[in-house]
């Protein structure tokens, strides 16, 4: 056999409601040794199911119902092995080893980490106990753990969530694996870890020779890290070439589409994106035809009658399964293009400004011992200022901690800010009480990150969008509420027929459009969007990122744009701010700051935000950053970043700098610039 | 008006839609024409005493025999099902209507409100209940009405708790922070948002404890607490019962098997109208 691993044609069905579900529908891929492989797919396009197919980690109501698995070395198809048997438990986690998702679940909180990895050595490669545990130091160093010996006896509730998914690693690196699966392993953390992290990965996996498989939705990270790269769409694989031409030369129409989709790091400012119409199809009522048939620009008739289009040799190295020929694409291809005459919306951006804060500041109390005493504060935000002007959009970056989210709610006015001025509409509503903020209400909304926490399950969707219209009275009778909701359905794109169903009964991307319906009802002129867009399908952000500018150029609202994706912000903002550890330390005009960074925090950002394409990540300037972002509790004296600075003088460790303006409308907050 | 009874069409046909809850319902339905109808369909007068007969076991004339005062068992039972009934169904309604609206101010408030109302919780729990309703019996004395109330006093904590814990989870949502935001009021997210979503685990503790309540209510009648004779009801019935199960078995075991299955129906029953409330359980129905 010349390849490490071969899968043929799995299958996986799973019995739902009475019937058979196939999530997997015949997906084949192979392994080379050493080589880094990507799977890129939305949720549900079977991804991650075919990674535990292969391990036979499926369980009830799952099934695998056919295929064949391949490894080096192991006579007959590994899937004839019943899943408990001795050959599958020695081939997971010794000879396949897997990362998830969730660093803060996947480590076993009642053992020490040392513990834990040990037992996995000693499970795998039969090693005593002290060789277990030097090679489980061993280990810990490679994924730079730092002070791995005297860490060794920690707890996992005793590290961050980067450091936690380093120990993750190290535990399936010490059996010595011959692949590992990373299957969403960095998503759940923040760009700089997550940089850091998929270095690692490729460093250790080049070292030792293991092959990677990393499974995102991320099409940067596969740009970035993988050589060669999977497409999967509604359970099967429709192209596979290597990275080079998968983004260069895709054939595939969904592979097209989708990169036409998603905003790119790299982008003009005002180039349009194209979303995907419509929505991947239910496993269950998927079509005897191409399942991306309802969704593709390239339709013709043949496509309906041909049945499952089967994987293609275009060339070799590069397949892909779609019924039309390379020249009846490029045909279909040459009149998209000429029809793409989608117009980015005008905005309208005024003088007068929408908002304005000044030095606010927010601290949370940090109670101790039985009697709640207060023993100190944890410095949420400090000196926060920034304008906003109608019909703007601002967008606010940071990672995680960073304060973003407690801005919103201080200007929201969930939170009492302890200091500082939020001038909304020139007037300072910081300090005013429920009642007096109850005019305001229906002026400011927010759009949430979570489509699915933030509809109430129990009420129909019609009422979560009528609730506002009620509350502040802005209709006159039954017949106005009826129409008016109508109209809010028809402006974010929703059949005004489904306002009786309730909220699960819709889809990510719906869910959020209502959302945005009830955030536009009361006719605010300003909305604070928080993390809108990620939780959210690539191919279903192109959509809502659209509604959004669309209904900005329409109603003249101002948006605050909170997001980590930089990519995004810089699509829909006109001015960006960056804040690190509860301080802003850039403002700038999202063009200056994107060409002209000034703060290294920015810099570091920008460097470790992956872009989808692999000859821009060949050539670009990489700076790498040390550390990971300290807890606010411990916010380092002086500069918040100066530990983790490349520049750092001895006077950022003890000044701290003020964000100053260093070149027409651009401020930064660092002593390099003054 | 139209929509709205579409909804109740639909909620009806969902529930309806498992056996077992329709099984349930049947139940309920009997026991409940059973208490309503008593007078008609019992053979006898339940206070009738007819001391020849006494403790004579099931026959053609007396279908369950009789007790010891040699009234007839199963017209004793039918006319029991009323008060079993009556002090099962109120004390609970009492206890949910003031318990959740009590924990869901706790719950959603938090602070003083939330340390006064747990506090008081937990006192009451201190006391086992049944030596609470009968301090609380002795100085308010019995009867069905004071029996209904003082049951649900003594079994108002659980809702308190359960209801607290509930909107203490629920109030995290983005959806009740919307609301907030939009300008809703205090009283209408209590009542719009949280309620409906914390009702599940009230509603199948509800049918728990009707259960639960008319056994109390046994317990405080064989103390002489309760019910005073000759008024029958199921409690008294297995506790006089008891003496006697050498010579009429039925007698003690026939009211027994009465609250057993009212509490399974009422807990299938119960169970239905959780799934059939809760929009991510009903399905396509």
């Amino acid at each position: 056999m010349e390849n490490l691993l071969e899968i043929k044609d799995i299958q996986t069905c799973f019995h739902m409601d009475g019937r058979d579900v196939r999530s997997v529908d015949g997906v084949s891929m192979y392994l080379k040794r050493g080589e880094i492989v990507g799977i890129v797919g939305e949720s549900g396009s079977g991804k991650s199911v075919t990674m535990l197919s292969m391990l036979q980690l499926i369980s009830s109501p799952g099934r695998i119902v056919g295929g064949e698995v391949y490894l080096e070395g192991i006579e007959g198809n590994l899937l004839d092995y019943k899943a408990g048997s001795e050959m599958m438990r020695t081939v997971r986690g010794g000879r396949i080893s897997m990362i998830f998702q969730e660093p803060m679940t996947s480590l076993n909180p009642v053992l020490t980490i040392g513990y834990q990895i040990q037992e996995n050595i000693m499970l795998h490669l039969g090693l005593g106990k002290e060789d277990s545990r030097k090679r489980a130091v061993e280990m810990l160093k490679m994924v730079n753990i730092p002070d791995a010996e005297e860490r060794f006896d920690y707890y996992p509730q005793q590290f961050s969530g980067g450091m936690r998914q380093r120990i993750m690693i190290a535990m399936a690196m010490s059996s010595n694996p011959d692949v590992l699966i990373a299957d969403e392993a960095t998503t759940a953390l923040d760009v700089t870890t997550q940089e850091q992290l998929l270095e690692m990965i490729r460093d250790v996996a080049k070292k030792t020779n293991t092959a990677v498989v990393i499974v995102t939705h991320n099409l940067g990270i596969v740009a970035r890290y993988a050589e060669r790269i999977y497409v999967m769409y509604s359970g099967s694989v429709v192209e596979m070439s290597d990275t080079r031409r998968i983004f260069h030369n895709p054939q595939h129409p969904y592979t097209r589409s989708l990169l036409r989709a998603i905003p790119r790091l790299d982008d003009p400012k005002d180039r349009v994106l194209i979303p995907i119409n419509g929505l991947p199809p239910n496993p269950a009522e998927r079509p005897e035809y191409c399942p991306f048939y309802e969704r593709c620009e390239y339709r013709m008739d043949r496509c309906i009658k041909n049945g499952k289009p089967v994987l293609k040799e275009l060339e070799k190295g590069h397949i892909s399964s779609c019924c039309l020929t390379a020249s009846e694409l490029a045909q279909k291809e040459e009149e998209i293009r000429n029809k793409e005459s989608l117009k980015a919306p005008k905005k309208q951006i005024q003088e007068e400004l929408c908002l304005e804060v000044k030095d606010v500041r927010k601290y949370f109390a940090i109670y101790e011992g039985a009697l709640r005493k207060k023993v100190g504060d944890i410095k949420a935000i400090e000196d926060i200022s920034f304008q906003l002007r109608k019909g703007e959009t601002l967008g606010i970056v940071g990672e995680s901690g960073c304060g973003k989210t407690t801005l919103a709610r201080c200007i929201m006015r969930v939170y009492q800010p302890e200091g500082g001025q939020i001038i909304f509409h020139g007037e300072d509503i910081a300090s005013y009480k429920d009642r007096q903020l109850k005019p305001f209400r229906p002026q400011m909304s927010m759009i949430f990150q979570d489509p699915f926490s933030s509809l109430d399950p129990r009420q129909t969707a019609g009422s979560v969008v009528g609730e506002s219209l009620l509350v502040h009275k802005l209709v006159k009778d039954r017949k106005e509420y009826d129409a008016r909701v109508d109209e809010l359905f028809r402006i974010v794109g929703l059949d005004p027929a489904l306002k009786d169903r309730v909220a699960h009964e819709f889809s990510g991307g719906q869910r959020q459009r209502i959302g945005i319906a009830r955030a536009i009802s009361s006719n605010p002129s300003m909305i604070i969007c928080d993390e809108p867009i990620s939780a959210l399908d690539v191919s279903i952000q192109a959509q809502i990122i659209n509604l959004l500018e669309e209904l900005q150029a329409k109603l003249g609202i101002s948006y605050l744009f909170i997001a980590h994706d930089l990519a995004v912000v810089k699509h829909i903002s006109d001015r960006v701010l960056v804040m690190y550890l509860g301080k802003i330390v850039e403002i700038a005009d999202c063009l200056d700051l994107y060409e002209h960074t000034l703060h290294p925090y920015t810099k570091a950002l920008l460097s470790a935000v992956p872009v989808a394409d692999p000859d821009v990540e060949a050539n670009r300037e990489r700076i790498a950053i040390q550390g990971e972002v300290p807890s606010i509790r411990k916010r380092p004296d002086g500069c918040p970043f100066h530990n983790r600075c490349p520049h750092a003088m001895e006077r950022c460790k003890k000044e701290v700098p003020k964000l100053k303006t260093v070149k027409g409308n651009h401020q930064a907050a660092c002593f390099l610039y003054e | 008006m139209e929509r709205k009874k579409e909804k109740v069409g639909k909620f009806i046909r969902v529930l309806f839609k498992r056996k077992i809850v329709l099984a349930g319902a049947i139940g309920i339905g009997f026991f409940l024409i059973v208490a309503v109808a008593a007078p008609l369909l019992a053979p006898y007068d339940p206070n009738k005493v007819d001391f020849a007969a006494s403790l004579s076991g099931p026959s053609m004339t007396h279908w369950l025999g009789t007790d010891m005062h040699g009234r007839d068992v199963l017209s004793r039972i039918m006319y029991g099902t009323r008060v079993s009934l009556i002090i099962g169904v109120f004390a609970v309604m009492i206890a949910c209507a003031i318990g959740s609206v009590l924990g869901m101010i706790a719950g959603y408030f938090g602070g003083i409100a939330d340390d006064i109302i747990t506090r008081f919780t937990e006192a009451v729990r201190a006391i086992p209940q049944v030596i609470l309703a009968m301090a609380l019996t002795a100085v308010f004395g019995g009867g069905i009405r004071n029996l209904a109330i003082i049951l649900g006093i003594s079994n108002m904590a659980a809702y308190i708790r359960m209801m607290r814990g509930q909107v203490l989870s629920v109030k995290q949502a983005d959806y009740i922070m919307a609301s907030k935001l939009q300008g809703v009021s205090s009283f209408g997210i209590m009542f719009r948002h949280l309620l409906p979503n914390c009702l599940s685990p009230i509603i199948v503790l509800m049918t728990q404890q009707v259960g639960g309540t008319i056994l109390a209510e046994s317990g405080l009648s064989f103390l002489g607490l309760g019910i005073s004779a000759p008024t029958a009801t199921w409690g008294t019935m297995v506790s006089e019962g008891r003496n006697y199960l050498l010579n009429n078995p039925v007698f003690s075991l026939a009211p027994g098997i009465c609250v057993a299955l009212l509490v399974i129906c009422l807990n299938m029953f119960g169970d239905g109208i959780r799934d059939a409330l809760d929009p991510r359980l009903r399905g396509e129905g």
